[in-house]
């Protein structure tokens, strides 16, 4: 996906007066598990109508008029993704009360019923396991990762009894949550929605790789796991096992290794994008040690 | 891919971009600065094509053997066993030629390309 903002200036209707809008593209090679400009905008849409923090959507391009590629406009949140450097500026209280503000949103998101004709948008995570899909990310690189490989052995033979559904964002983490006076504004990027685990979500957002080393912050480097746990649990009482989590942050340090690894790979003509990406690629063999410890961690 | 691979491309890659990108707009005294970086980074360059030639491959080879006899269940009775000792080797050997400052303070920075 690429992203634009844009300074639009309206007479009448709603969007009245100056407006900081975004446009948000398809790219012309867009990521496997992503829905689709077309099914985020209808997303966005019912999101909006339940009340979440998210950009309203204004307009749909289905035909790729504005930039070749399906697009949508929405009105830009305000607010910083770049809240880990805002959070070590935060007193205990106000870390509390935005930990608290995405525990309930994630809550909510994980309770939030969408009619039966509109499931269909979302590809649903059941067709093929997750362990599954992370076996043919790993097939797909040219090279071995015994420590991967190894790793999903690990997963598979201690998979969760409990198998439950729910709308999951698919990328939830602090670079994908908007911060402005040190409250909750919006959650963003919803390109990877997908029918799956709801502790999928909460591994992700939990797991230390994410954390940016505010490692005591267990919730996304944020704030305190307990404070996300009761303000989730008010939410969406008794919908998760939270003696899963360990489970699923193993498994979101996994994903992230696999994506660090296929990142180094990536080719592209803009050298200081390229650099970028290999040494993203460098991240993999950290997350592969981070896997090791968090087993071993589990072991003992 | 091995560590060899990785690095080569990691250093053809900033390479590219100090000549390319940076140096055209330095002034003349930055830029003799920036062309001993230069220097250095392709003396570094070739030492790891050395490594490819003589051998690099060869890490690749003993990993997917590894990786093939855990996914057909070899160590499946054993995998919280002596195969973690193989395996964090593996990883501490990686993480020192690659970022030994990681292996220090185990932080993970926010730098991600996405």
């Amino acid at each position: 996906m690429y992203t634009w903002e844009i300074a639009a200036s309206f007479e009448g209707g709603f969007l009245e007066r100056t407006s900081r809008l975004i446009l948000r593209s398809q790219s012309d090679t867009p990521l496997l598990p992503s829905i689709g400009i077309d099914n985020e905008f209808q997303l966005l849409k019912i999101l909006k109508s339940k009340k979440f923090k998210v950009p309203k959507p204004i307009l749909l391009d289905r035909c790729g008029f504005l930039t070749g590629n399906p697009a949508l406009i929405m009105q830009k949140i305000v607010g910083s993704s770049k809240c880990i450097g805002a959070v070590s500026a935060l007193n205990s209280l106000d870390r509390k009360r935005l930990t608290r503000d995405i525990g309930q949103q994630l809550g909510k998101l994980h309770k939030l019923e969408i009619p039966s004709n509109q499931w269909r948008l979302f590809k649903k995570a059941g067709e093929q396991s997750l362990i599954d899909r992370l076996y043919s990310q790993l097939d797909l690189l040219p090279y071995s990762l015994p420590v991967i490989e190894w790793a999903l052995r690990w997963l598979e033979k201690n998979r969760p009894a409990q198998q439950i559904q729910s709308l999951c964002h698919g990328d939830f983490r602090n670079g994908n949550l908007l911060v402005h006076r040190k409250r909750l504004t919006g959650i963003i990027d919803w390109e990877f929605t997908h029918i799956g685990n709801p502790l999928e979500d909460i591994g992700w957002f939990c797991a230390r790789c994410w954390r940016f080393g505010n490692d005591k912050e267990e919730a996304g480097g944020i704030g305190q796991l307990s404070d996300f746990i009761e303000s989730y649990e008010t939410a969406n009482p008794g919908n998760v096992n939270w003696l899963e989590l360990p489970y699923w942050k193993i498994v979101a340090t996994v994903q992230w290794a696999l994506i660090a690894h296929r990142q180094g790979l990536r080719d592209t003509s803009n050298r200081t994008r390229k650099l970028e990406l290999v040494l993203t690629g460098f991240k993999g063999v950290q997350l592969e040690h981070e896997i090791l410890k968090l087993i071993k961690t589990i072991k003992e | 891919m091995t560590d060899a691979d990785q690095m080569s491309r990691l250093l053809e890659a900033a390479k590219s971009v100090l000549e390319e990108d940076i140096i055209p707009s330095l002034s003349s005294r930055k830029r003799l600065n920036a062309l001993l970086v230069v220097k250095a980074l392709s003396i570094a360059l070739n030492t790891t094509y050395q490594m490819v030639r003589q051998g690099g491959k060869e890490p690749d080879k003993n990993n997917k053997a590894l990786s093939n006899q855990i996914r057909s269940g070899v160590y499946d009775t054993s995998l919280n066993g002596e195969i973690i000792k193989i395996l964090s080797q593996d990883v501490e050997e990686r993480l020192e030629a690659s970022t030994p400052d990681f292996k220090m303070h185990e932080k993970f920075s926010q730098y991600v390309a996405n």
